[in-house]
Parts: C-alpha cells; structure tokens; sequence
C-alpha cells in the first residue's frame, strides 16, 4: 500500500469536499481520478502533497503518517500541477534540470538530462528562453520534464494535459505509462483520461463527496443511467472509453 | 518607491543594531574601568578597632594571619591625641595637657568581609571596640552592570528585528523558488546558507562598524573629561563580534526553520 485515506473529511468554510473519505493507492498502479471541477481533485492531490491537511482523519504514505515523513521523502515523487511552479526568470534548461541540482549533480550531468527531455518533448529549441516567455502548453510540458527527470517512484499529476492539444497529451500520458510500465506507481486527475484501454488503469471518480473505484463494465459500457446522468464529465468518460 | 521605503526600514534596523552595539560597547567600558580606577580604591570594608595596650602583639599576629584583612594601620596613643587635635583645632588646647593614656590605641583595617571580621575578634579575641566605618557603595557598580545588562538586551533586540524583517522580506521575493524547492524535497540548508552568509556579512560589517565607532567615542570621552582608561582593546572588538556574529546564526536558524516551514509546498 502506498497512500491510504483514513476517514478523511475536507472541509472549506462550510462546503464540505470530502466525507469520511477511505481510500487506498497500492504500489505499481496507474488511476486515474475523474470528477467535475469542482469535486475536489486538486484538493485530494494537495492533501497527497501535504500541502492542504485534512479537516479530519489521516493519511498514511508508506505506513507512516504524511506529517511524520521528513522532507526527503518528497524527492520519490515526482508532482505535476495545474498551475505553473517554475522559475520565471530562469531559463527552461535550468529549471528542468533543478532537481538534480538539489541532488547535488554536476552542470554537464544536468543539463544532458535536460536537453534529452527537451528533444522528447519538442522544446529543444526553447532551451535557453526564460521560463516565462514559455506559452501555457510549453510551460506543462516542462513542469511535465521537471517532474520525471528524477525517474521518480511515484508520480502525482493533478490535469497534467489541460493545455495541451489531444496529439501532445496522448504523448504525454504515453511518457506516464512508460514510467508505469518501469515500475512508477502514477496517479492522475484529468479530465481527459487516455484513450486507450487496460486491465492495468484503475478509474476513480470523486462524487458526493467520496471516491468510487469505477468497476471495468461501468468503463467499458456506457454510463448513462447507471450513475450521475447530469454530469457532463461521466459522458465524457464514457465517449473516450 | 517601494524599494526605498524597504532600504530605509533596513538601513534604520541596521543604523539601530549600530548604536546599540556601540553603546553596549561603551556602556561595558565604562563599567570595567569604573571597577578598575574608581571601585577598587574604596572596593574594602573599612573596620576601625580599639586595641587594649596588653593584647596588642596577638593583635598584631592575627591581623598578619587573618585572610581576610587587606591592609591595616595601627595608631598609638600619641598619634590619636594628635589627629582629634587635627580634627578639632579648638579643642586642642584642651587636649595638649592630658597624658597620652587618656587616648586609646586604634587600628584601621581594610578588609574583605567588615562584618566577619568583627565578629572574629569578638569570637577569638573577644574585642568589643570595633566597628564598621566604611562600607564600598554598589550603587554605581550596579547602576553600571545594569545599563550594559540593557544595552545586551536591546542590542540583540535589535539584531533579532533586523533579521525578522530581513528574512521576510527575502521570504517574499523568494517564496516561488522556496515553495518549489521544497516540493523538490530539498533541504531547507540548501537555501539557508546562502541567505545566512549573506546576513551574516552584514552583521559582521554593522559589528566592526560598532566596534570603531566606540573606540572613537571613547578617545573623545577621555579627551572632554581627562579620563586616563585605556581605550577597548582587540580582544574586546573580537568577542564582540564573534558574539554578534554566533548571535545572528543561531537567531537567523531558529526563524528561518520556522518561516521555511511555513512555505507551502508547490
């Protein structure tokens, strides 16, 4: 077991995000988390960061409370969010490669690494620009390169492919599931999941403040009348699957 | 016109942690020549001690055994029948024609510990004539441990203020950088030497600054009121600012770990 909500609730002045929330992520799978904006995905994501705490209950990561961890523990996880995080006035380059400076890597070392990310990911020839001339698909993409380039054990990308065009995310999502196949537990929120169909990808959906673990007829078969017809997102689901 | 109100408020904390370490300088100065020159000359007990003429030799032994006894003077008849002369010309005619034995015998002693001291001779001698006639006065000598025990305090008040709004102000700029590195799982230390060392000069600098202005204050403290104190020394200056230095390390630490640990994570 790797995270485990335990009688989690979540709440924000009075609107309550999460209900007793019990939840578990085991090692070496790929979920991924649908819900409507809204439900509380980037919440759930920032609970697993330790960057919001729960109202109530507690998580455990790796058997131990989340607050019980020491900061270290924070270099085996690779975070993608939303929102931009780099450096606005350091060049992409450096701010690709920042995680192996903390690791303490030599320049060379670093900014290889780097470039090898920036060739797979189409920004070689944006290497030198500041991080905040980047355009919204290009600056996901390099927050995407940040977060892999430790080859982290476990991935948490909260909508890694909002700003991206189905050609890029397809190509993100597919870097995710190399990772998966290397043996990276990944853990997504989106509200675009792939495409492509596998025994393998557990499906989440966050509703009436909990998580349901999506059972494979409900991903194969379409959802309407079975649960929460008037959300678009659960057309959604149904249409790509 | 932000940046210079943000370069005043620095420029004011640091001008503080200056003259407080100035005056903390000159505030120890003073206190440690005042105990030098002025305390010590009248630092003793003074005991005066009515000496019967047959007990004067084990006097006399005890007075050069006892530890406690700094100096002493012993006054024969003759010499106290003079000095009350001294003291009261107008008697003197009086006096002149009484035999010396209507005088007694006295002894001034310095001495550690006045009351002690009496009340050894009383237990091993059994004197009776003794008292107490002089007692150093604290006042001053507390007056002045006190005023360098404040200066201390506002001193690192000042250096903990100083570094308080330093630090959050670093802690604004870099927030974004502090937030991912930290997301990063880097330790805290990776960012805290830099902006330590960087602390760290200007209080060492603000320290030196200090140390010079006190010696110049001191010369001209010497010069209005013809003081012959020897002015601070090296050893006082390099105290004063390893102190200041090790001072803000530890107090630039403790707030640090707390403000890093304030920083939210991403």
């Amino acid at each position: 077991m790797l995270f485990q909500f335990k009688n989690v609730q979540k709440i924000f002045g009075i609107q309550q995000i999460f209900k007793n929330l019990n939840f578990t992520v085991e090692r070496g799978t790929f979920s991924i988390l649908t819900g409507s904006s809204g439900s509380g995905k980037t919440t759930l994501f920032k609970m697993l960061c330790g960057v919001e705490k729960p109202s109530q209950g507690d998580i455990i990561f790796l058997g131990k409370k989340l607050t019980q961890h020491s900061p270290a523990h924070l270099k085996n996880i690779g975070f993608i969010f939303q929102t931009p995080r780099g450096l606005g006035k350091k060049s992409v380059i450096y701010n690709i490669g920042l995680p192996l400076e903390l690791d303490g890597a030599s320049k060379e070392e670093r900014e290889s690494k780097a470039v090898e990310w920036l060739n797979i990911l189409g920004l070689r020839h944006r290497a030198k620009s500041l991080y905040e001339e980047l355009s919204g698909g290009e600056i996901q993409k390099v927050e995407f390169a940040r977060a892999l380039i430790r080859k982290p054990r476990l991935i948490l990308a909260d909508e890694p492919t909002a700003h991206l065009d189905t050609l890029q995310s397809d190509m993100l999502l597919d870097i995710l599931w190399e990772h998966y196949k290397d043996g990276a537990t990944v853990f997504i929120s989106t509200h675009h999941p792939p495409k492509f169909h596998h025994p393998s990808i557990l499906r989440y959906h966050i509703e009436k403040a909990g998580i349901r673990q999506l059972s494979p007829e409900e991903v194969a078969l379409p959802y309407l009348g079975k649960f929460d017809l008037n959300r678009q997102e659960s057309q959604d689901i149904h249409r790509e699957v | 016109m932000e940046f210079l109100k943000q370069l005043i408020r620095e420029a004011s904390l640091l001008l503080a942690f200056v003259v407080l370490g100035t005056l903390l300088l000159l505030s120890f100065w003073i206190s440690k020549n005042v105990n030098q020159s002025l305390l010590r000359e009248f630092k003793n007990d003074r005991v005066s001690v009515i000496v019967n003429e047959a007990s004067l030799q084990t006097f006399r032994q005890f007075l050069n055994s006892d530890k406690n006894v700094v100096r002493y003077q012993i006054h024969d008849r003759q010499d106290n029948k003079q000095k009350l002369g001294e003291l009261y010309p107008e008697l003197k005619s009086v006096l002149a024609p009484l035999e010396d034995d209507y005088f007694p015998i006295s002894a001034t002693v310095s001495v550690k510990n006045g009351p002690a001291f009496i009340q050894k001779l009383q237990d091993k001698l059994k004197f009776q004539g003794a008292q107490l006639i002089h007692r150093p006065s604290t006042a001053l000598k507390s007056f002045l441990e006190m005023a360098t025990l404040v200066f201390s305090f506002l001193w690192i008040f000042a250096l903990f203020i100083f570094l308080y709004f330093q630090l959050e102000r670093l802690a604004f700029r870099e927030s974004q950088t502090w937030s991912l590195v930290k997301m990063l799982g880097a330790k805290p230390f990776k960012i805290f030497w830099p902006l330590c060392a960087g602390q760290l000069t200007r209080i060492g600098f603000a320290s030196i600054f200090a140390c010079v202005l006190s010696l110049a204050l001191a010369r001209e403290f010497n010069g209005i009121f013809s003081w012959k104190w020897d002015t601070p020394g090296l050893g006082i200056w390099f105290s004063f600012v390893t102190i200041s230095l090790f001072s803000a390390g530890i107090v630039f630490i403790l707030m640090f770990v707390s403000r890093f640990r304030r920083v939210s994570l991403g």
